[in-house]
């Protein structure tokens, strides 16, 4: 060994001892070969533990069940009381202490999951009733007419009678007429020219024949509809601007401040917003 | 955005999840470690079969491959998602994957390369380190330097003829046990994609060879090239000082150069003819075997091949990057120019070889029915962008480069130099 | 004459033989081929799903439920879970498609085709479609495990592959080698993600969140190691079948109605 020959293989093996030291300390005492042998069994056993303790948070519909007992009883056998609670709601997690509310999607897009009618032979989806969501009253919530807990046909929102006139017209043809509606200065504005008059107003029917006149529906609840915003909440409302109504100005109507039209913030009258509390 | 999202363009029927994962930064790696490997094997053909045309530079693809080496780990360091994790491959190596040997062999490699290097350097660092305890004043770059010397001598300052005996055979023993790890060092590559039965294009028993045989015709382009630029530089130089200076040695010294650098380049270049051969019979068998047995994956992988990529392939790879250097090579009386040509388009279709792997492997769907297409990010604009694009590709080729200019400092690369 | 045995003598005989005989006879116990398949591994629970194509409508709650439920960000473009639609029409063609790993469901006849736009296929030209949800596979020889070059993913005694998201590096080997597309980057973690069977509730004796969210039945999980388990019962007697079986990677999810076109 005298020889300088072994000198950097002396200095390699420092290094290895050095990497060496480093790994006691740096790899942890739970990692090792496991079951399954050294192929599938490498691993830190403290990592199946670490997966155990994701929190849950879909509790399933029993759990519902135990408050909310006049749904479930509302909820006719066939066919909606097949999907559960969470699936439009969204996971319940610790509801009702976090989150206190969970929220109602009322979009479209959430009936239209099997509701397009899709003939698809060999497939369970031939057998679900469905529409063509173009043709089919577009840009209207679904809502409107069928009751989500009681979707059968004979439930519907409106008789029978009045379910044979139900039409909603679009807003073309409020257009005919109301053309102030629709100017930039004071018509309705951005982000609210999205939505269908008859979505507040109701269906136009042969209006101005029949009805004379469209509802005007002031209450807040029409507008929390949307603008409800809730913790936890992931419907396609995301992104909307939304109050807490529980803090918010409660028992006051929201067009007391907000032009239901033109419900830009900017556009707020300020000077009836300093008589009520904010939250 | 998933990490891939941003550089993938998905076409019919492609998985939700299905991105292209390993983008530039994996096309670099095999070609880097191909040029290291290349270089390492040019240079133990002197060490160890005594080839003497290929004394000049010998050395000089030696230090070239150290260099390359730090260059090689870089482009897995920027791929990684969680590359402050990297050394778990050292520490917790699960060696039923390829990508596990990375650890072992590249260590190995490192070790060797740099025992090497010190056992040819010894003499260089001892005289050096004499030279400069000796001078009273010394500047702050040689006192730097004396350090380095001083410690690189690991304390042994033995340069007897017995002791230089010991350093050549120490040299020969390292240079020979090196070409097979240095083989290994590229063959696990290709084994990385090669056993990955998933992929209907890497899966192959051939493609360890495949990257082994072009990886040594790179790293022997490579170095042919490395070699011409620097002996074009040295030569522009002397012909500056000699403008200054019109001395007679110069001229010679001129001429010398010139002559030297022909038989090298002449005896390098029948190497690199002999692997080029032997990498694309390999290459083409490959694809008549999948074209002639047609399973299943068959119609996808042709629509890839012979319509998406059809320029890359058989254009550039196989056209440009093997075919025309052929030519230029077998055609007799070889030129410096030409040579330059032709390493040039031989890098080219190594470099096209990765990227038709790499990238070509994830341009069909795993249902066969779709197509991913590759985006490679130009203009960074962010760190993502910036560390797997072109820019990301560049500091990786030009990395070495750097270090390579630095080495040479310490291990004088050509057989007369005079110090700087 | 007198050689022959009296009829006394021999029912005597017989009777003795045969008892000795039902002794040893006893001792072997006769295994049903079910409870050999449970006995195969230690561990009391070996966790398969089942999947019922003609079931599935494509609704895509499980999907949703299942990025709510395991925290993989809404809108990313990848999922644990997806469901695939299959169009095939009577002049041969084949359409697929998975928009949004179906997350949305699906709510509209037009097949997604990516940068290639969609496609609407008129009813009338349809010879079957389907809808496939697919999910990691849970192999018994999972190539993904064998390529981590770190220990980072591996597969638990109760068959769950899992990833250890503090020593992933994040190389995407098994994200390559996943023959069917599980496995993706975690866009929040930046480490490989792929379905774990909802393992922080299958342990705590709940359904998955998928299986739980299905109205339909289609996706059912179970213990492979108690043959009174409806899934087990379902793969040991009815025919299933499995996807890429010519791997060898030993697939735990089994599928009813596994149609040809598949992929």
């Amino acid at each position: 060994m005298k020889s300088h020959v072994w000198r950097p293989l002396l200095v390699i093996i420092g290094l290895v001892i050095l990497l060496l030291v480093f790994r006691h300390f740096y790899v942890p005492q739970d990692f090792g070969v496991h079951e399954n042998g050294f192929t599938y069994g490498l691993y830190r056993t403290g990592a199946v533990e670490d997966w155990k303790k994701v929190t849950v948070k879909y509790q399933g519909e029993e759990s519902c069940k135990a408050c909310h007992r006049d749904v479930f009883e509302s909820r006719i056998l066939y066919p909606h009381k097949i999907i559960e609670c969470e699936n439009c709601h969204g996971p319940s997690g610790d509801h009702p202490t976090d989150p206190a509310k969970l929220p109602i999607d009322r979009s479209r897009e959430l009936c239209l999951r099997c509701h397009t009618k899709l003939r698809y032979p060999t497939s369970a989806r031939a057998g679900i009733v469905g529409i063509d969501p173009t043709t089919h009253n577009p840009g209207f919530e679904c809502s409107k007419c069928h009751k989500p807990h009681q979707p059968s046909v004979q439930f519907l929102r409106f008789s029978t009678e009045d379910w044979k006139h139900i039409e909603y017209r679009g807003r073309d043809y409020c257009q005919n007429c109301h053309k102030s509606e629709f100017d930039d200065e004071g018509g309705y504005a951005h982000p609210h020219a999205a939505i269908e008059c008859e979505s507040c107003h109701g269906p136009a029917r042969q209006h101005p024949a029949d009805p004379p006149k469209l509802a005007i529906d002031t209450t807040r609840e029409l507008c929390l509809g949307c603008h409800t915003r809730l913790p936890g909440s992931s419907t396609a409302h995301d992104g909307l601007k939304g109050v807490n109504p529980v803090g918010h100005n409660p028992g006051v109507e929201c067009v007391k401040c907000h032009n239901p039209h033109r419900p830009a913030l900017q556009l707020l009258d300020w000077t009836k917003v300093r008589s009520f509390e904010r939250s | 955005m998933i990490p891939g999202e941003l550089w993938t363009l998905k076409d019919l029927f492609v998985l939700p999840n299905e991105y292209i994962y390993w983008s530039i930064q994996i096309v670099m790696y095999p070609f880097m470690t191909g040029l290291v490997a290349g270089s390492f094997v040019l240079s133990s053909l002197y060490h160890v079969f005594g080839i003497k045309q290929l004394k000049g530079i010998a050395s000089f693809a030696l230090v070239l491959c150290f260099a390359l080496l730090p260059a090689a780990m870089l482009p897995l360091v920027l791929h990684l998602q969680g590359p402050f994790r990297g050394i778990n491959v050292l520490m917790t190596p699960h060696f039923t994957s390829a990508i596990a040997a990375f650890g072992i062999v590249f260590s190995t490699y490192f070790a060797i390369v740099a025992s090497e290097l010190w056992f040819l350097y010894r003499k260089h660092f001892v005289e050096e380190s004499l030279f400069l305890k000796k001078k009273p004043h010394k500047t702050l770059t040689e006192r730097l330097l004396y350090v380095i010397f001083t410690v690189l001598t690991l304390g042994s300052f033995d340069i007897t003829q017995q002791a230089r005996h010991k350093d050549e055979k120490a040299i020969k023993v390292l240079a020979t046990v090196g070409i097979p790890v240095a083989l290994f060092l590229h063959g696990y590559a290709g084994f990385i994609f090669g056993s990955v039965k998933a992929n209907a294009l890497w899966m192959t028993p051939l493609m360890p060879v495949i990257f082994i045989m072009s990886a040594v015709v790179s790293g022997i382009a490579f170095c042919m090239l490395t070699y011409i630029v620097t002996m074009e530089i040295r030569k522009f130089l002397l012909f500056l000082a000699r403008r200054e200076q019109p001395q007679t040695h110069a001229l010679e010294r001129r001429e010398d150069i010139k002559s030297v650098e022909i038989g090298v380049i002449k005896m390098t270049s029948r190497y690199l003819l002999f692997f080029l051969v032997f990498a694309i019979s390999l290459e083409l068998l490959d694809l008549i075997f999948r074209g002639y047995t047609g399973i299943a994956s068959w119609d996808v992988l042709s629509s890839v091949l012979f319509g998406k990529d059809f320029t890359k392939i058989f254009v550039l790879q196989y056209g440009l990057g093997n075919l025309v250097p052929l030519i230029l090579f077998l055609i007799p009386g070889l030129t410096i120019r030409r040579t330059i040509v032709g390493v040039t388009l031989v890098l080219l279709g190594v470099f096209m070889m990765r990227w038709n792997v790499v990238i070509g492997g994830q341009a069909f769907s795993l249902t066969l029915a779709g197509y991913m297409e590759y985006l490679l990010p130009v203009i960074p604009h962010s760190w993502e962008t910036f560390k797997e694009g072109v820019t990301g590709a560049l500091t990786v080729l030009v990395v070495p480069l750097v270090l390579f200019y630095f080495y040479a400092k310490i291990f004088p690369v050509f057989p007369s130099s005079e110090s700087s | 004459m007198t050689d022959a045995i009296s009829r006394r003598d021999f029912l005597k005989k017989t009777t003795i033989a045969v008892a000795g005989v039902l002794v040893p006879v006893a001792a072997f116990e006769i295994l049903s081929p079910d409870r050999v398949q449970a006995l195969k591994t230690g561990d009391p629970v070996r966790w398969a799903f089942v999947v019922d194509t003609y079931k599935c409508v494509g609704c895509g709650f499980c999907v949703k439920a299942c990025k709510l439920e395991n925290e993989v960000p809404y809108d990313a473009n990848a999922s644990r879970t997806w469901v695939e639609r299959y169009v095939l029409t009577k002049d041969g063609g084949f359409h697929a498609d998975s928009p949004m790993a179906g997350r949305d469901g699906y709510s509209s006849p037009d097949i997604d085709l990516n940068e290639s736009g969609s496609l609407y296929i008129p009813p009338e030209d349809i010879d079957k479609a389907f809808f496939v949800p697919k999910l990691c596979n849970q192999c018994e020889k999972p190539p993904c495990v064998q390529v981590c070059p770190v220990g980072a993913t591996f597969r638990t005694p109760d068959g769950v592959v899992l990833v250890d998201r503090t020593w992933c590096i994040g190389c995407g080997y098994c994200i390559m080698a996943c023959p069917y597309g599980a496995r993706f980057f975690h866009p929040v973690y930046h480490t490989a993600e792929k379905c774990t069977f909802c393992y922080h509730r299958i342990t705590k004796g709940l359904k998955s969140a998928c299986v739980q969210a299905c109205p339909f039945g289609a996706r059912q999980l179970g213990n492979l190691n108690d043959p009174n388990d409806p899934v087990a019962r379902v793969i040991n007697t009815e025919r299933v079948g499995v996807l890429r079986k010519e791997y060898g990677t030993k697939p735990q999810v089994f599928y009813i109605g596994l149609d040809r076109e598949v992929r």
